[in-house]
């Protein structure tokens, strides 16, 4: 009776479609993060960052391993290319993705596996440097029986043998390669695979990775060379401890990172000696990480920039060195050194010079028919060769050569010699699982499909500015200087739990919704519902825009 | 019991009696003796309801309605200018179909300011869709409250309770205060439901088209118009139980008489002595009270002035640009009859002006010998 | 495409099919309030809450509700709070909404005497700045030079102060919100249930019709009127306030120059607003306490 009196309204306005006010309707679409671009790796940073900032290590473990099988090495020496494009530093400051990584690989427990587990054939790589290792992971986890092949005693390559105990310690590299070996990779160490057992290799595997490396020192090609005290410091840093009888001085030449090691390294087995470190590039020009020298320079060792070795004095023994003044360009695109005299002269007395110019591959290995022009010639995204089911990883035909870019091009060569025993095509696949513009693929997108747009980044959205309070990145602790040269201790501290936790928790996740409910919340209409991650009700939304006004991530785009 | 009280305190007495639940209220003269009876029973524990002592008789409305929503009994009481504000929500309340009673003390509406009685306040709301009852005395003004609680929870329609300002407030009288428990035997605790329903939530009296609003409207309209016979009934009832009844008009001796003086309220008690004098000097006059006011009883009052040849009306109030308001709905009433009687309108009492039985026979007299009738009113002040 | 029923534990008080304009901000704190509140029972007034609310026969309320006159949003839900008391209804609270007008304006005594008699309800003003239902005309609420229909060089004077006129009411809970902080928001709601007697949350609700700003700035304009400290964020629990987000001083000149209602301004009076909102913030630090 009451409802006939006064109005009484019990329907629902539900079931009217105001969505027809309006024709722009919202899109979920997911895409990459800048860091993602910039990892060569192809890391998906935002997926693994939102894992440590709920506390679940052990998934972001399992999320890193999808893209890197070595993320405590890199978490560790990378020269993080990634957080030169975080998207945060228009905020604050970049997000310490490294130190995160880090912390991943120490805290977080996982054990990857197969994701075929028929055996699907087998394959020879050669080498067990990252680039090495990477290939052999991938291709053990496509479900290939893999024997890695290694000349030297241990495995790791460059990373055993040339990053040092206090960058790299040698717990981690094991278990990192705890991993690999779990997916049933086998090593055979000491194993040298001359070049004509190279073709013997080819008939007797379904496919093989050359990953060999750059394993010998450029040479300096300069008079006294043969001077007793003068000294390749690849070959050196291979065998830190050999003693040699203390010098006064050392000196070492070169301005990449692994003369600041072999400068580092010569400091911490000789004391009392002053360890000089001279390039021909500016100071401040180094090829170095700027980070790696810094910490030589704390740690003591004198950086001379501007000048290179003209000639090594001494009778037998070394006395001293002379260098001459110079300018140096180095060509980008082509790696080389361009050298320009000027006048000047120093002599820096030395007992002990340690030459660290530059690696080149090992030629000696390779077959010919692989060789063109002086190089190895591989297609330097797939790996592709001359020979069908053989593909070349790492150092040789990287431009950059760093070892994050060692693990993409392992990734590209197993999934490229993948393709080549299934008859497709390297390069059509590798374009299909392409993160960014640059080389980078993502074996999660070979496996599972893309989830989201890898071909589009998510740019900066100036709505986080006002959304997230400016709270600086904790950098973690490094051992005092006095301290570090006493020992090959880890020199930088990484975060606790708690401070990975924190750090990440600054992480926007660019591109990628992690489920934060702003949009959910701030409709309007009602017409975002949860779903997978939400989905758009279109029969209420009236395309107001401030779902994509709003997101801090630039996944909702507006059509 | 028999008790002297003044109309105000029978008022209270009355409101305590039908144990309404909440009651909002503002003072204002000379309403304010019900407002502080009613306060200090709250305080001394003998009132079974709440006060809420609201800060203006419109928000004293608002609060009733809603409360009234909910199901419980409300009350209100105000005068005059605190009547005047809350009309939006007297419009409200009849809408709203919340069964909120209110008595009402007349009192002159400013400007001019002036305190005593004149029924303008009151009948400025006659189109607010509200029942209107206009007491004599302190014992009808008693008895009609009960009544009008009982009325409107039955009509789902508010009810003004309509006394004279002073003359009735303030006079004392002996009254008959029923016992609670005839009270309660007569009028049960509401049976209202809460209209907030969890089970099956609506959004109550929210816009409507005009299509649903002319429905509703001619709903509330009809409703106003059977509420007389609830009234009719409910009345009965009460003379049942408390040997007293009213009925919704009051003829006194009109069967034989020539002129019939209609009018209401306080001026009733006066009328009554100038018509007995009259009657002893042999002459016929009739008088007729409306009670109930809205729904206006036409049939009734048809009935009892189909025949009469002169009709007067006096009316404690004036529509300014037209008459009497009383005067105008006697008029509209009669209208159907075939043969209309002669209506003269009188004006009288505005303010509060005493009003003396000399002068209302004087108004017999002059009906009796009248033979043309005015359009305008007669204005009639005391000598 | 067709309507879906919402999950049980997404509970919202708000259905969708409603008439607000796109980007409404009162929509949203309409919403995000009616969702944290529960069971509860609905005062809606004239403006732009009631257009929401919608028309006979439909309800987007997902509560009982019940619409009244445009000046008496507080005690209409007093009355209601006072008839399921008298009834034995325990824990239903009843909250009232209304806009600027309805708070600042002619519904500001009887707020007062609400807030005097401490009646217990939730009232949730929700401050377009303007009367912007019956087309922008200018109340006591729309701030100093800001243009409406009815100002159409600018607001002379300067916006009234509901908190601290709430605050001389001396009542148990006052809150600001913004919809550029739901959670703030909700937070705020759900510590008003759990008190009792006359709680007061002011939300600001931006309006693209009447601030004359496209619909998707709704939100970034509540955040940008938080961190320009037009709009400090702040709960006053028995008279000690708190400061609930800090605010990063971003200059009003940011908040400012995105809307159309602003577009006459000279530099001079954006920097005179900037003093005027400076000024304001230092006296409302004077009142706050550390604690949180």
């Amino acid at each position: 009776m009451l409802d006939d009196i006064i109005p009484v309204s019990k329907d629902t306005t539900a079931k009217l479609k105001v969505g027809q006010w309006g024709f722009k309707k919202p899109s979920y679409v997911e895409k990459i993060s800048p860091c993602m671009e910039g990892c060569p790796a192809g890391n998906d940073i935002p997926e693994f960052m939102n894992l440590v900032a709920q506390g679940l290590f052990d998934e972001a473990l399992r999320e890193v391993l999808w893209e890197n099988p070595l993320p405590g090495v890199c978490g560790r020496v990378c020269f993080y290319p990634c957080q030169s494009n975080c998207n945060r530093t228009n905020l604050d400051t970049e997000l310490q993705i490294r130190e995160v990584e880090r912390a991943v690989s120490e805290y977080g427990q996982w054990m990857p596996s197969k994701e075929k587990k028929e055996v699907r054939g087998k394959i020879a790589v050669i080498g067990s440097g990252p680039a090495g290792l990477s290939a052999a992971y991938f291709l053990a986890r496509m479900g290939y029986k893999v024997t890695v092949f290694e000349r030297y005693p241990e495995t790791g390559g460059i990373l055993r043998y040339g990053i040092p105990e206090y960058r790299l310690p040698k717990r981690v590299l094991r278990k990192e390669l705890r991993r690999i070996k779990a997916l049933g990779v086998k090593f055979h160490t000491s194993f040298e695979v001359r070049k004509e057992e190279i073709y013997r290799f080819k008939d007797m595997f379904d496919g093989l990775i050359l990953a060999i490396g750059v394993s010998l020192p450029r040479r300096l090609n300069v008079k006294g060379e043969d001077l007793e005290g003068v000294k390749y410091g690849l070959f050196w840093l291979f065998n830190p401890f050999r003693k040699e009888v203390a010098p006064e001085r050392v000196v070492v030449i070169g301005g990449g990172d692994v003369a600041v090691d072999v400068a580092r390294v010569a400091r911490r087995l000789y004391p009392e000696a002053q360890v000089l470190m001279v390039a021909p590039e500016e100071e401040g020009e180094f090829p170095a990480q700027p980070e790696g020298l810094q910490e030589a320079q704390e740690e003591g060792v004198k950086v001379i920039g501007g000048f290179r070795p003209l000639e090594f004095l001494g009778h037998g023994k070394l006395e001293a060195i002379r260098f001459g003044k110079a300018k140096v360009r180095r060509d980008h695109e082509t790696g080389a050194y361009l050298i320009e005299d000027l006048k000047g002269e120093i002599l820096e007395k030395a007992q002990l010079v340690l030459i660290a110019i530059g690696q080149i591959p090992d030629f000696t290995l390779i077959p010919q028919e692989l060789i063109e022009d002086g190089k190895l010639k591989a297609d330097p995204w797939t790996g592709e060769t001359v020979w069908e089911r053989c593909f070349v990883a790492g150092d040789p035909i990287n431009k950059r050569t760093t070892v994050v870019d060692a693990v993409s091009s392992g990734k590209r060569a197993a999934i490229s010699l993948h393709c080549s025993l299934t008859g497709d095509s390297p390069k059509e696949v590798l374009s299909k699982i392409r993160v960014g513009r640059g080389f980078a693929v993502s074996y999660r997108a070979f496996v599972t499909g893309n989830s989201k747009r890898l071909d589009q980044v998510a740019e900066f959205s100036e709505i986080s500015r006002l959304l997230f309070a400016e709270e600086p990145s904790h950098i973690p602790k490094k051992l005092k200087p006095q301290v570090r040269t006493k020992s090959f201790k880890e020199v930088k501290e990484g975060y606790s739990q708690k401070e990975a936790v924190k750090e990440a928790e600054r992480c926007f996740n660019c591109g990628k919704c992690i489920r934060c409910d702003l949009c959910f919340l701030l409709c309007p209409d009602l017409a975002i519902l949860k779903d997978n991650p939400y989905r758009v009700n279109e029969m209420y939304c009236k395309g107001c825009g401030i779902c994509n006004a709003i997101c801090p991530r630039s996944v909702i785009e507006l059509r | 019991m028999k008790e002297l009280l003044t109309g105000n305190e029978a008022i209270a007495h009355a409101v305590r009696l039908s144990r309404v639940q909440l009651i909002a209220a503002y003072p204002i003269t000379p309403q304010t003796p019900i407002y502080e009876k009613l306060s200090q029973w709250e305080s001394e524990g003998k009132l079974g309801g709440i006060m809420v002592r609201v800060e203006s008789e419109h928000t004293a409305m608002a609060t009733c309605i809603s409360a009234s929503l909910t199901g419980v009994r409300v009350f209100t009481a105000s005068s005059s200018q605190g009547i005047a504000l809350m009309h939006e929500m007297l419009h409200f309340a009849s809408g709203g179909r919340v069964p909120v009673v209110m008595a009402c003390v007349n009192r002159a509406l400013a400007l001019p300011w002036a305190f005593g009685s004149d029924q303008i306040d009151t009948l400025s709301q006659r189109d607010t869709g509200w029942i209107q009852f206009y007491c004599e005395d302190n014992q009808e003004a008693l008895d009609t409250i009960i009544q009008a609680f009982k009325v409107s929870e039955r009509v789902y329609l508010p009810s003004m309770v309509i006394i004279d300002g002073f003359y009735t407030s303030h006079f004392m009288e002996v009254v008959d205060v029923p016992d609670q428990k005839e009270v309660d035997d007569f009028l049960p605790p509401p049976q209202m439901p809460n209209r907030f329903d969890f089970d099956d939530p609506a959004f109550l009296c929210n816009v409507v088209g005009p299509k649903d609003y002319f429905r509703f409207r001619k709903r509330t309209h009809c409703d106003l118009r059977s509420s007389l016979k609830v009234i009719k009934e409910v009345d009965s009832d009460f003379g049942e139980c408390f040997g007293r009844r009213y009925g919704v008009v009051e003829g006194i001796e009109i069967g034989d008489a020539e002129v019939v003086l209609v009018t209401s309220g306080a001026l009733m008690g006066t009328a009554r002595v100038a018509l007995q004098r009259l009657r002893e000097k042999g002459h016929k006059v009739g008088l007729l009270k409306i009670k109930v006011f809205r729904p206006f009883p036409r049939e009734e009052v048809c009935k009892l002035l189909e025949g009469k040849r002169k009709i007067g009306v006096i009316d404690r109030n004036v529509s300014p640009g037209q008459e009497g308001v009383f005067c105008q709905e006697i008029k509209a009433a009669l209208y159907p009859l075939s043969t209309r009687p002669l209506l003269q309108g009188y004006i009288a009492g505005l303010g509060g002006l005493e009003v003396y039985p000399e002068e209302i026979e004087e108004i017999f007299l002059d009906l009796l010998k009248r033979s043309s009738f005015e359009e305008e009113p007669i204005w009639k002040v005391n000598l | 495409m067709e309507s879906e029923p919402l999950k049980a534990e997404e509970h919202e008080g708000l259905r969708p099919g409603h008439y607000a304009c796109p980007g409404c901000g009162m929509a949203i704190a309409m919403r995000l309030v009616l969702k944290t509140i529960g069971k509860a029972i609905v005062v809606s007034i004239p403006g732009c809450n009631a257009v929401i609310g919608s028309v006979y026969p439909c309800s987007a309320f997902n509560l009982p509700a019940f619409h009244s006159a445009f000046e008496i949003a507080a005690p209409t839900a007093a009355g209601i709070a006072w008839g399921l008391k008298l009834r034995g209804i325990e824990d239903i609270p009843v909250l009232a909404f209304a806009g600027d007008g309805g708070t600042f304006d002619i519904g500001l005594q009887s707020l007062s005497g609400a807030a005097d008699r401490n009646e217990d309800i939730i009232y949730v003003c929700l401050d377009n700045e303007a009367y912007m239902n019956t087309g922008i005309q200018s109340s006591s609420a729309t701030p100093p030079l800001a243009w409406t229909v009815t100002t159409p060089e600018g607001r002379k004077g300067q916006k009234k102060d509901i908190m601290k006129i709430m605050m001389g009411h001396k009542i148990p809970y006052l809150a600001t919100a913004s919809i550029g902080f739901p959670e703030d928001l909700m937070r705020k709601v759900k510590r008003a249930k759990a008190i009792k007697g006359t709680r007061f949350i002011y939300v600001l609700t931006p309006c693209p019709t009447g601030w004359r700003v496209p619909e998707n700035l709704t939100v970034k304009l509540s955040l940008l009127a938080v961190h320009s400290r037009i709009l400090p964020l702040y709960e006053i629990v028995e008279g000690k306030g708190f400061l609930t987000v800090k605010p990063k001083g971003i200059p009003v000149r940011e908040y400012l120059t995105l809307q159309g209602r602003y577009a006459h301004l000279t530099e001079d009076q954006i920097q005179q607003i900037q003093r005027e909102v400076d000024e304001n913030w230092q006296s409302l630090m004077k009142i706050m306490g550390d604690g949180s």
